[in-house]
């Protein structure tokens, strides 16, 4: 029982439940302002932690400048999927249930195809690489330095986004978007540059972070998944569209599955996030931190 | 042409799929002068103004404003020109306080570096958003709503405003409230198009009005001649 106390597990979950507000940020962004069912957001993770190790591999570069080469590939990748496929649809006088529906089955065959590309790039046996590796001690706490960085990079960056969203001009836009389309127009928001950059924006998010999971776990192409699922509990847990709240929300998560897995087995894992999910779904549908309205 | 017209209409028609709503309508809105859209529910007011504001292609029609034909302008284009609606319903952004409204309204590029200004004219008009800033905009009242939902098109710095509805739902003194307000702006030199289902206010202010119904325009004349009207007396005003 005492280990359950220990500042190590502590620091593990806040480790993990940053990450998960990270990724689930980007997926968050572009469900809210254009409900958009990025379930191949996870692949971008993968893109970013191939990005990582490749980088260092090849060419010795540190993670920390290899995850801005990832999030600007990945944000490449955005932009022309949304320029290629998204931004017509969008355009078009379709309700948006129609295009909520068909982004689904979309992202569903852009992940296969992502995936099956990077099996038959760089097969499909699951690599690791040492990076970073070097443990830092904090107290009684001791940390390898690579999850010291996820941690500093995933708050530092979530918070500059939260920050990002309260003060610029564009990040009001963002949030009128996210809270009502119509009137987002109405007063004149260049809907189609707003949607453009927070697609690439939340692609990025997801390439960026996906170079610091590389460095501490198993690089596969079909890692993904699991974070496009964390990435839904997440947007679920804070409520959809709540940007602060997801960030919140994957703290809780992290929390969640570090201290449920310790006190139960590894094995379970899946079956703690399914579980929160469902719960969450059943009891409070509208997200744990979402305040209720009526519309 | 119609001389002096800031916005002209010709033709308009059009709706929301295979729903026709307009018929081709002909309507002109004069510089510095009030026009009103008067008529009941459901005959074509709102579905006029959306395609005003480009929220809505027409199927057929034109929309000069300024001798420009603007029919392919987006929304964005449209109130950077000075073509601004404050919506039926307000739509206003309600998880946001007062004063981002404020700041979104004034979010085209023209008119962003005149926010601080602006929302000193606005808090000056209606004290009661200055003391209410900081609240989210969906805890206000419905006329305090109304009010914000006028300051935010006026922080766009209009040419032309499309008021649609504004005393909808509202209670008979905010009503009373709007329409003074709405006075004022005219009174400065602004540029309204005001549809309103409540003809009788409509017409006191209107220099130009014409009664919309079943998506056509039915009578138009002076906001004076049509009160004076017969007909708008018995269908519309009770009397």
């Amino acid at each position: 029982m005492e280990f359950l106390l220990s500042g190590q597990l502590l620091v593990a979950a806040l480790i993990i439940g940053s990450i998960y507000g990270l990724v689930a940020l980007g997926l968050n962004l572009i469900y809210g302002t254009m409900r958009l069912l990025n379930i191949a957001h996870g692949d971008l993770v993968m893109i970013g932690a191939y990005t990582g190790y490749w980088l260092f591999t090849l060419a010795a570069i540190s993670p920390v400048l290899a995850m801005l080469a990832a999030g600007a590939l990945a944000g490449l990748t955005g932009a022309a999927l949304y320029f290629g496929l998204f931004r017509r649809q969008l355009a078009g006088s379709q309700p948006i249930e129609r295009i909520e529906a068909n982004s689904l089955l979309i992202f569903f065959g852009i992940s296969i195809v992502i995936q099956n590309l990077t099996a038959l790039a760089f097969t499909a046996s699951p690599r690791t690489y040492q990076a970073l590796d070097t443990l830092v001690r904090i107290g009684e706490v001791s940390i390898a330095q690579s999850r010291l960085v996820a941690l500093a990079v995933c708050l530092g960056l979530s918070a500059a986004i939260v920050l990002f969203l309260r003060f610029s001009a564009l990040g009001l836009s963002i949030r009128a978007l996210i809270q009502h389309r119509t009137a987002s127009r109405i007063v004149g928001i260049d809907v189609d540059r707003v949607q453009a950059f927070t697609f690439v924006l939340g692609f990025a998010l997801a390439g960026l972070a996906g170079t610091l999971i590389g460095v501490t776990e198993q690089i596969s192409p079909f890692m993904g998944f699991p974070f496009t699922i964390v990435a839904f509990v997440v947007i679920v847990l804070g409520g959809l569209g709540n940007l602060a709240g997801g960030i919140a929300a994957g703290m809780v998560l992290g929390l969640i599955e570090t201290y449920g897995v310790a006190l139960t087995s590894a094995n379970l894992r899946s079956v703690l996030i399914y579980g929160v999910f469902i719960l969450v779904l059943v009891l409070r549908p509208e997200g744990l931190l979402q305040k209720r309205r009526l519309t | 042409m119609n001389d002096g017209a800031l916005l002209e209409v010709r033709g308009l028609a059009g709706g929301y799929g295979p729903v026709r709503v307009l018929h081709g309508i002909d309507f002109a809105v004069p510089a510095g002068r009030i026009a009103a859209l008067v008529g009941g529910n459901g005959a074509g007011k709102t579905t006029t103004m959306a395609m005003l504001a480009g929220l809505l292609d027409p199927d057929s029609g034109t929309i000069r404003y300024e001798g420009s034909a603007v029919e392919g302008w987006g929304s964005a284009q449209r109130v950077a020109a000075g073509i601004v609606l404050v919506p039926e319903g307000r739509l206003v952004f309600p998880d946001m306080t007062v004063e981002e409204n404020l700041r979104l309204g004034a979010i085209n590029r023209k008119a962003r570096r005149h926010t601080a200004q602006g929302m000193e004219q606005v808090y000056a008009q209606f004290p009661r958003l200055g003391e209410r800033r900081r609240q989210s905009a969906g805890t206000l009242s419905g006329g305090e709503q109304q009010m914000l939902a006028l300051g935010r098109g006026l922080m766009s710095r209009p040419r032309i405003l499309l008021l649609d509805e504004p005393s909808l739902g509202l209670a008979p003194m905010m009503v009373d409230l709007i329409f003074e307000a709405i006075g004022e702006l005219a009174a400065g030199g602004m540029t309204i198009l005001l549809s309103e289902q409540n003809v009788g206010l409509s017409l006191e202010l209107a220099d130009r009005a014409y009664v919309m119904e079943n998506g056509a325009i039915a009578l138009s004349g002076s906001g004076r001649d049509l009160l004076g009207n017969a007909e708008v007396r018995r269908a519309y005003l009770g009397l």
